[in-house]
Parts: structure tokens; sequence; C-alpha cells
């Protein structure tokens, strides 16, 4: 098990490096010259001077070979200083990470939890009366979780809202240790939101994993020794259900902090979500860039948690 | 005469001879049969695609054109969906914006999943240590949200039509990748691939002819997915400002103008929304009912 983990760990740096490259290459390489789009705000480049072109080159460090300008990135975020803003403001982006994760992370956090216990009892009652009116209900509410876009709910919520419960949520963010009430009141639609989106995902995999365990060998023995359908269901099929279930979870995760981003930008919470929509839309690169590599690591390490908790239930993983 | 008696049997029993490649009719009608979620996807795909196509016919106006006179008409007689803030039809915008979600889903099919297709054929098949290092590519990619990754591309890129397709088309080939990889090493344990080389039948024969039929079905649940996720993807790079740009007429484009108003002209992002809805509900209604017909392990008892 010791080894195990060992190995995983040490998986985890080539992972993260080839990220930081290819986000690298993506800012880099594509074509569109950065400095010219900073000046230009993306449009045809009228009365911009190829001096103010060169001069902000130099200032951002582009003209210096391309190998030259990733090692000096990646040094400055293994040192945990991605730089500073490209906005007016010119704020260290640390600051700004710091200060706006705990909301997406919160966000994102409700909607994994609520995710989880709507969904895994839907795919478990899914699979079990399969091809029944219970089924196919429950397989339309998963795919409609999937398929109506998120902004849209969140626009229907807010319209409902207003139309019939006359209820607009509070302005101003509050933090949950500072003014619960607010904070509840602020999160709770958008991680019903996300929620159920998320959920979509995780019931239809539960549905076809319990599908499949429940058609094997050692499922029809328990039941012929005479155990309760229930009990087999629960302590014999989904045991071995969780474990891709759970590899899911964690990969889709990704699913939730892109559900994230887009609840923000309607519901108007301060997190990293607007944070890297306001950069793209004004060519703060250096913002983007960190937020994208942040948003990866962190999805790099829940998936190794997965794996490490996958290794911890299962014993075959860790001796394969 | 004994061959001639046997070739007769069979084309009496199955009808002519098909290779691996050709459609059976049959089989799709007993799909419509067994799946009605998914006959009911397939129809709405295919009015979709009817809808686009006929576009210029059926839209009663000009989607592009702003008239100022009537502007944020409430759905009446005169505009069966309303007018948004500078006039334009809705209805004619919602239809016109099939054709740009067709357009950017097939795309990105036919790009990031076929590149997909491809990559997994000849890294699954290949195996050792090109596929290592392919792997470890696609998980860099998978590292990131897809959205995120989205955003980023279309940053980097400028915002137009096809920098939109390429974006999602990078977000889209790790999955298809993945997927068909492992359903290859699936089938290039069996007997038959062992069969075919062991009486000489070189590599490239057997992907092309043996694998590639067999992985077709999962290639063709992954198409589906990826259409429907595609077309959610673009409307979401559109409805944050970083897709589409306007005022060419994107679902997703239209959800971002209609957002800020939503509550006193609900119908400007209400439409538009419907139909990113029902499209997306169709692909997966149609993947999920592919998925339970193809695989029989997890077809019911009958």
């Amino acid at each position: 098990m010791g080894t195990y983990i060992l190995q995983r760990l040490l998986l985890v740096v080539p992972t993260l490096l080839g990220v930081s490259i290819v986000i690298f290459v993506i800012m880099r390489l594509l074509p569109g010259d950065v400095a010219r789009q900073i000046l230009t705000g993306g449009g045809s480049g009228q009365g911009v001077t190829e001096e103010q072109v060169t001069k902000l080159r130099h200032d951002l460090g582009l003209d210096a070979p391309v190998p030259v300008q990733y090692m000096r990135w990646l040094s400055g975020i293994i040192r945990l200083d991605p730089g500073r803003s490209l906005q007016p403001s010119n704020d260290k982006i640390r600051d700004l990470l710091i200060e706006r994760t705990p909301v997406t992370a919160e966000l994102a956090l409700g909607a994994v939890v609520v995710a989880l216990l709507i969904a895994v009892p839907l795919g478990i009652l899914s699979a079990v009366f399969q091809n029944t009116w219970i089924d196919y209900g429950l397989r339309v509410f998963s795919i409609a979780g999937l398929s109506f876009p998120v902004f849209w709910i969140g626009i229907l919520t807010i319209i409902l809202m207003n139309r019939f419960l006359h209820y607009t949520p509070p302005v101003e963010w509050r933090n949950i240790w500072v003014d619960p009430v607010v904070n509840f009141q602020k999160i709770i639609f958008p991680v019903l939101i996300v929620g159920y989106a998320y959920a979509a995902i995780v019931s239809r995999l539960t549905r076809s994993t319990m599908l499949e365990i429940m058609r094997e060998d050692y499922i029809r023995t328990a039941r012929a020794k005479g155990l309760r359908f229930n009990s087999v269901v629960v302590q014999h099929a989904l045991r071995n259900a969780l474990l891709p279930i759970i590899t899911i979870a964690g990969v889709q995760f990704g699913t939730a902090l892109a559900g994230a981003v887009i609840t923000e930008s309607i519901f108007a919470l301060p997190g990293l979500g607007l944070l890297i929509l306001r950069s793209i839309l004004q060519r703060d690169y250096p913002t983007v860039q960190a937020i994208v590599m942040f948003t990866a690591v962190v999805y790099v390490f829940i998936n190794l948690g997965v794996d490490l908790l996958y290794a911890r239930i299962d014993p075959r993983i860790r001796y394969a | 005469m004994a061959t001639e008696s046997v070739l007769q049997t069979t084309l009496a029993l199955r009808g002519s001879p098909r290779s691996a490649y050709q459609i059976p009719l049959d089989t799709v009608w007993r799909f419509l049969r067994r799946e009605p979620l998914g006959a009911i996807g397939a129809a709405i795909f295919l009015t979709m695609i009817l809808v686009a196509i006929l576009a210029p016919v059926i839209a009663p106006h000009d989607p592009l054109e702003i008239r100022g006179r009537l502007t944020y008409r409430v759905p009446g007689a005169a505009a069966w969906f309303g007018t948004d803030k500078f006039g334009r039809d809705i209805l004619s915008r919602t239809i016109y914006g099939a054709r740009i979600s067709l357009y950017v889903g097939t795309l990105t099919v036919l790009f990031g999943t076929t590149f997909g297709l491809l990559v997994g054929l000849f890294s699954g098949y290949v195996g050792g240590k090109l596929d290592t290092v392919v792997q470890r590519v696609v998980e860099s990619f998978q590292a990131f949200p897809a959205l995120i990754l989205a955003l980023a591309v279309v940053a980097a890129m400028g915002q137009h039509l096809n920098s939109v397709v390429f974006a999602l088309a990078v977000v889209t080939w790790p999955v298809a990748c993945r997927v068909i990889r492992s359903a290859v090493l699936g089938q290039r344990s069996m007997v038959y691939v062992e069969a075919a080389r062991s009486i000489g039948a070189r590599d490239a024969r057997i992907v092309l002819r043996h694998i590639l039929p067999n992985v077709f079905s999962v290639y063709l649940i992954l198409a589906t997915a990826a259409l429907g996720g595609a077309i959610l993807t673009e409307a979401a790079l559109s409805f944050l400002g970083a897709g589409i740009p306007p005022p060419t007429p994107s679902w997703g484009t239209m959800l971002n103008e209609g957002a800020t108003t939503a509550v006193v002209y609900p119908w400007i992002p209400i439409f538009p929304g419907i139909a990113i809805s029902l499209a997306v509900f169709a692909f997966n209604f149609l993947g999920d009912a592919l998925r339970d017909f193809l695989d029989p392990r997890l077809r019911g008892s009958r």
C-alpha cells in the first residue's frame, strides 16, 4: 500500500508539468499576438503603434525565447507567486486567488454533497426497477439535468423567484463564518442548480453500474441463498458499485467547477468563476493562466485522492 | 453443387450478403421499437436538421434585421416569440440558431471525436511505450474542467466561429480517445484477432476490417454525447460572452442578451433556452438508448 501511494504521488508530478505546458502553449503559441490583443482589446488594431506593442512585449517579458518565458513562469508558480494582474488595479494574483477561492469552494462542495445524496439512491432505484415507469421517469429526470443548460435553469429560477415568490437574493456576499444566514440565502440556489447537473451524471452512472453488477453470478448466489433483496442490493451490489461511482464523481468534479463558473456569473457570487471570466474578456493573461493552473492542480489532487481511496477499498488495485 | 445450395440458403435466410459496413435497416427498426426514448430523441434530431436546412424558408423575418420601432414586443400575432431589445424577431433567430448549433456540433464531432477515435485506435492497438506517452498527453488535457479549457483556447485564439469549434474539439477528443482505446484493448485480446494475424493479415487490415467495425457502436454513442455536449458548451461559452460573437444568432448569445432583463422580458431567454434543452435532450436520449440497445449486458430481463 505504501509503495502504491508513493507511485501515485510521483505520477502527479509529470501530469502537473504536462498541464503547465499545455496552458503555456495555448497562451503563447496559438495565433494572435498577446501584446497586440491586450492593447487593442481584441479589436481591429487601429491607433496602436508598433512602439507600444514592442514596449508591452518587453514589459511582459514576451521578447525572450519561449523556453525562457516558460521557466520564468514555472518558477513563479512553484514559489506560489504567479505575479500580478494586468488590470489597472494590478493586484497580486495570489491575493485574488485567496480571496475568491472560498466562495467557489463552498459552491462546488455543496453541490457535490447535494448531488451524491440525490444521485446514488436514484440510480439504485432506477436500476432495480429497470424499464418500468420509475426507471423511465428517473432517466428523464437525470437526462434533463444533463440537457438543461445550467445557466438557463439559473435564469429561470431568478424569473420564477421574482414573479411567484417576490424574492430576490441578497446582493452582497457574506462569508459563512461571518453571517451564515445571508451566506445560505446567496448560495442555496446555485448549489441546488449545480448539484442537479452533477447529480444527473452520477445517477446515470450509478444506474448502469448497478445494472451490470446485478447480473453478476455472485448476486444470483446471494439471492439463491435466501438473503433479502434489500440486503443483497445494499451490501453486495452497492458496495461493488461504489468504486466506479467514486471514480466518476471525482472525474466529474470538473463539471461541478465549470457549473460554478456559470452560476457565479448569473447569481453574482464573487468567486473564481467570475474572475476568470473577467480576465479572459479583458485579456488579462497572467491571471487566466494562474487560475487555470490552479483549477487543474486542484482537479489533479482530487483525482489522486479518489485513486488512493479506491486503493484503500479495493485490494486488487494495490497489487496490480 | 454443395456450395451453390449453401449460397442459396444463405441468401434466402438473410437477404443479400452484407459487409460489415452496410447499415442494417431492420436493426434500426428494432431499435426504434425497443427504445421509445431513443426514438423520440431521433425524431427531435431529424426535426432540428430539417429546421436548420429550411431556415430561410420557414423563418418569418431576417434574424439580423434591426427594427427600432418593434423592440421588446411581447409574444403575439406579429411575432410569435416576441422581439428582443433591437426589435429582432426571436422566432427567426431561434430558427437560424439551429444552423449554428448543428454546424458547431457536427464539426466538433467530426474533428474532436474522430480525432480521438483515430488516436485511440492507434494508441490502443500499437500499445507499449507509444501508448504510455499518448495516455500521459491525454491525461494532461483531461486535467482541466472542459469549460475552463475551452474558455482559455477561445481567449488565446480570438472570438470567431471557428476558434469556438476548435476549442470544443480540443475539449472533446481526450474522452473519445480514452474510451475507444479501452474498447480496442478489449478487442485486441480476442481470438479472432489472433486468428487473423496467424493467417498473415497485416496490422492495418486487422484494424480497419475487424476492430473498427466492432468499436463502431462505442463511437456512435460517443458521437451523440459529444454532439449534445458541444451544443451545450458552445451555448455556455456564448452565454458568458466568450463564444460566438454577436450579432450571429447563437442560442447561447441570445440567452446572454436576455439575461440582464430576464425578469422584465422573460421571453427573450426562455425560447432559446428551450431550444438548447430540446436539442441536448434529444442527443442524450439517443445516446442513452443506443447504449442500452448495443450493450448486451444491460438489457432488461424480458
